[in-house]
């Protein structure tokens, strides 16, 4: 999503008392934290519970943020040492044989959310993926060429505008009519 | 939403909404919630495409946030914020077991004006001018009135208020019925520092971001 200087303009507002600004902040981070806090533990219920103590300790604290290093940076640390503080809690409870002394080297994540899948998610995102499939091989070529190179080749605009030899704004309105005819067969399955 | 609200947006989540759209774009994300929804929706598409890992229960993490912070502003964190870092003794004749500490504020005028010493028995200690100060992760987690209280003094130590009146923060120490003047901890490590400490930690930490 958006550079620092957006995150920046988000904590501004959010340190004004605008929530949603900071609604905006944990759609942008919560899974790349999420993902970082699962390499500490391995249960994703507590991935979870640490993720939201995160963000929580992040939103008390924004009032003095001053903006010294990046948003995310200072995200990343809050998250970090809370999950941190969460294993060291665990090792000073001797009875408890749910310890997540894992080392996150040896962590596999996608091995663990396997095991964490149920019947009924994993034919959910079983069909989400199908359709996604199916709406973008439907697409105007152009559009999917646009989409691909944005999503999975992580492309710039001034960059797709290149590889396609067309204006940026021409790649902004692609991309964006892509997603809306994604979404369009697939808005019911998200909700 | 009109389509080129919808746009907009697009080229939001993207990272590649031009600055003069930008500034009025987040005013109006900040301030709508079906808006933040298409957001949403946004990047749950580019996950899709990407075959991102999806955690279980990842979806009701937002709300879940949202919902722990329904009651609360910023506004009135700082409120809280300040309310707390207020220290008030306890009555005389009851005998302290822990450390009771007082914070005056000492005035001197460039000119040798009087001083302003207003720091009774029962001294209550304000946080008067709370800088912004970007707390590290450790600050943060701390929240210690006692380390509060000391990075406090920390930070108005020799500052000079923009009216030319030169302050010194003084803390005192209640001991045996007598007020004792105690120096702030030389050794205390600055946010600034830790900061540098953690991001040289950060490093070391395996990443896939």
């Amino acid at each position: 999503m958006a550079n620092e200087s957006t995150d920046a303009q988000l904590v501004r507002r959010v340190q004004k008392g605008e929530k949603g600004a900071f609604d905006l902040l944990v759609l942008k981070y919560q899974h790349k934290i999420v993902n970082l806090v699962m390499r500490y533990v391995r249960d994703p219920d507590l991935a979870l519970d640490i993720t939201q103590e995160a963000f929580l300790k992040a939103y008390r604290a924004l009032p003095r943020f001053r903006g010294d290093s990046a948003f995310y940076t200072w995200l990343y640390r809050i998250a970090v040492n809370t999950a941190k503080n969460h294993l060291a809690a665990v090792r000073r409870r001797p009875m408890d044989i749910e310890l997540d002394l894992q080392d996150p080297e040896q962590y596999d994540l996608h091995a663990k959310l396997k095991e964490t899948d149920t019947p009924e998610g994993v034919t959910m995102s079983q069909e989400l993926h199908a359709t996604v499939e199916k709406a973008i091989d439907a697409l105007p070529e152009d559009l999917r060429t646009a989409i691909i190179l944005r999503e999975l080749d992580g492309m710039s605009y001034e960059e797709i505008a290149q590889t396609m030899d067309c204006p940026v704004g021409t790649v902004r309105s692609r991309i964006f009519r892509a997603r809306d005819a994604i979404g369009k067969k697939i808005g019911n399955l998200l909700d | 939403m009109n389509e080129a609200l919808k746009m907009q947006i697009s080229a939001f989540v993207d990272g590649e909404l031009p600055e003069n759209e930008s500034e009025l774009l987040l005013r109006r994300l900040s301030q709508d919630a079906v808006m933040r929804q298409q957001v949403a929706e946004y990047l749950a598409i580019g996950r899709l495409i990407r075959r991102d890992q999806e955690v279980p229960g990842m979806d009701s993490l937002r709300g879940q946030i949202a919902a722990a912070l329904g009651q609360e502003t910023v506004e009135e964190e700082v409120e809280q914020q300040v309310a707390g870092s207020v220290l008030m003794t306890p009555a005389s004749g009851i005998a302290v077991a822990a450390t009771v500490a007082a914070i005056a504020l000492v005035g001197l005028s460039q000119l040798g004006g009087p001083t302003i010493d207003g720091l009774p028995d029962n001294a209550v200690a304000i946080d008067l001018a709370p800088a912004y100060t970007e707390p590290t992760a450790e600050q943060v987690l701390a929240n210690s009135p006692t380390e509060r209280l000391l990075e406090l003094g920390r930070r108005h130590d020799n500052s000079s208020a923009s009216n030319g009146i030169l302050s010194r923060t003084v803390a005192f120490e209640l001991r045996e019925g007598r007020l004792v003047e105690i120096e702030p901890d030389p050794h205390l490590v600055s946010g600034d520092d830790r900061s540098t400490e953690t991001e040289s930690d950060q490093d070391n930490v395996t990443s896939s971001e």
